[in-house]
């Protein structure tokens, strides 16, 4: 028995190649609109990026502009000059505000019994009070004892001395270098020490 | 005649426009949609660097403004330190500075027996500096009261040195003899 299909125009399933076309369709559809979709959204914001790009460029250069006339008025030159002003302003109060009964404070208790104090000069250094002290003594161990003293303190650092030499009656007179942690005056300075109260 | 073939034939009139469509769509995709969306990326980070170079201007302004109140505060403060603590001239400053140190020793029970002032101008300042060796004779208790007193006045005195001896003269019983090297400031007059 032979089997084969004589028609010219045999069938075929429409229904499916109907529904393939309807499925390219709406692909094509929906794509299309996608398209449209992202290109009005795309725009937009281009559009809005680019404007706030040059909204902020503008303000930028603006302000850049501000700046630099702000900046000229206040020249390097000047700056530095003013800087050097206040940096002496600020070393010759630290002078004046330098507490000497602070200091005789510390010295009443810390000269030892036959070491005479004889000047005492300060100099302000970047900050730090350098104390030039000037004695005369007997006995040259009590330079060490003064130092000793002064470092017990913690009010002294840096002690040395600086100068020591024998003079014509046999004593010695030396000069000791120390930094020394400034303190305001104290209210009650003119409470006589022991010192005080021997003489 | 193939079956494709055949399909083709009998749906072209849906077949090539929707072909047309959908080659349109892709086109567009392509060749329009992803350039954009580049572009807009582009756009969007130039904006995003325009907001940084905004922010970095800003700061800079307020740098710059910084810099500017800080000198005009400066400026000020000097000025009231130039006007309003340093004596006006080197007549006013040994006048007043005598005269203070004058009431003091004796408020301070000390004898005061001399200064001399002279001045100098400051190197690389605008201001000058009074300056004098001021002696005095009395008691430590009574020199200690009178530092302090120095310490605590409105004037504008600096202490710069402080010497002591014994002092010989008659009568001087366990009197000191002190000289204060005391300096003042004012501004120069070429310097205002």
């Amino acid at each position: 028995m032979l089997k084969g299909n004589l028609s010219t125009r045999p069938f075929y399933n429409e229904r499916l190649v109907t529904m393939a076309l309807a499925a390219i369709a709406i692909a094509a559809v929906l794509l299309t609109g996608y398209d449209v979709r992202r290109l009005i959204e795309l725009s937009g914001r281009r559009s809005s990026a680019l404007a706030k790009a040059e909204a902020n460029e503008r303000e930028a250069a603006r302000i850049r502009g501000q700046a630099q006339a702000l900046q000229q008025a206040v020249d390097r030159p000047t700056l530095t000059r003013l800087a050097n002003y206040t940096r002496e302003a600020n070393t010759l109060i630290e002078q004046r505000t330098f507490s000497w009964t602070g200091v005789f404070g510390h010295l009443e208790k810390t000269l030892p019994v036959d070491v005479r104090l004889v000047s005492i000069s300060p100099t302000v250094v970047k900050g730090t009070t350098r104390l030039s002290l000037g004695i005369i003594l007997r006995d040259l161990n009590d330079v060490s004892a003064f130092i000793d003293n002064l470092n017990a303190t913690g009010a002294f650092y840096d002690v040395g001395p600086t100068e020591q030499r024998q003079q014509e009656d046999g004593s010695f007179a030396a000069r000791i270098e120390a930094s020394y942690r400034s303190e305001r005056p104290a209210p009650a300075a003119a409470v006589p020490s022991d010192r005080e109260k021997q003489q | 005649m193939s079956l494709w073939a055949r399909v083709y034939e009998e749906r072209r009139r849906v077949i090539v426009p929707l072909v047309i469509l959908a080659a349109i769509s892709v086109a567009t995709l392509l060749l329009a949609v992803w350039p954009l969306q580049r572009s807009v990326t582009n756009s969007e980070n130039a904006a995003l660097e325009a907001m940084v170079g905004l922010a970095n201007a800003r700061r800079f302004e307020r740098q710059a403004r910084e810099a500017a109140d800080s000198k005009r505060r400066a400026d000020t403060e000097l000025q009231a330190f130039y006007t309003d603590v340093l004596p006006r001239d080197f007549a006013t400053a040994t006048k007043t500075t005598t005269q203070w140190l004058q009431v003091a020793a004796r408020e301070a029970g000390l004898e005061f027996k001399a200064s001399h002032f002279d001045w100098d101008v400051v190197r690389d300042s605008r201001l000058s500096r009074a300056f004098s060796t001021v002696t005095l004779v009395g008691k430590y208790p009574n020199i200690r009261r009178f530092l302090y007193a120095v310490e605590t006045a409105s004037e504008f005195i600096v202490i710069e040195k402080v010497s002591v001896a014994e002092s010989t003269g008659q009568g001087s019983g366990g009197n000191l003899e002190v000289s204060l090297g005391v300096a003042t400031y004012f501004l120069s007059p070429s310097g205002q």
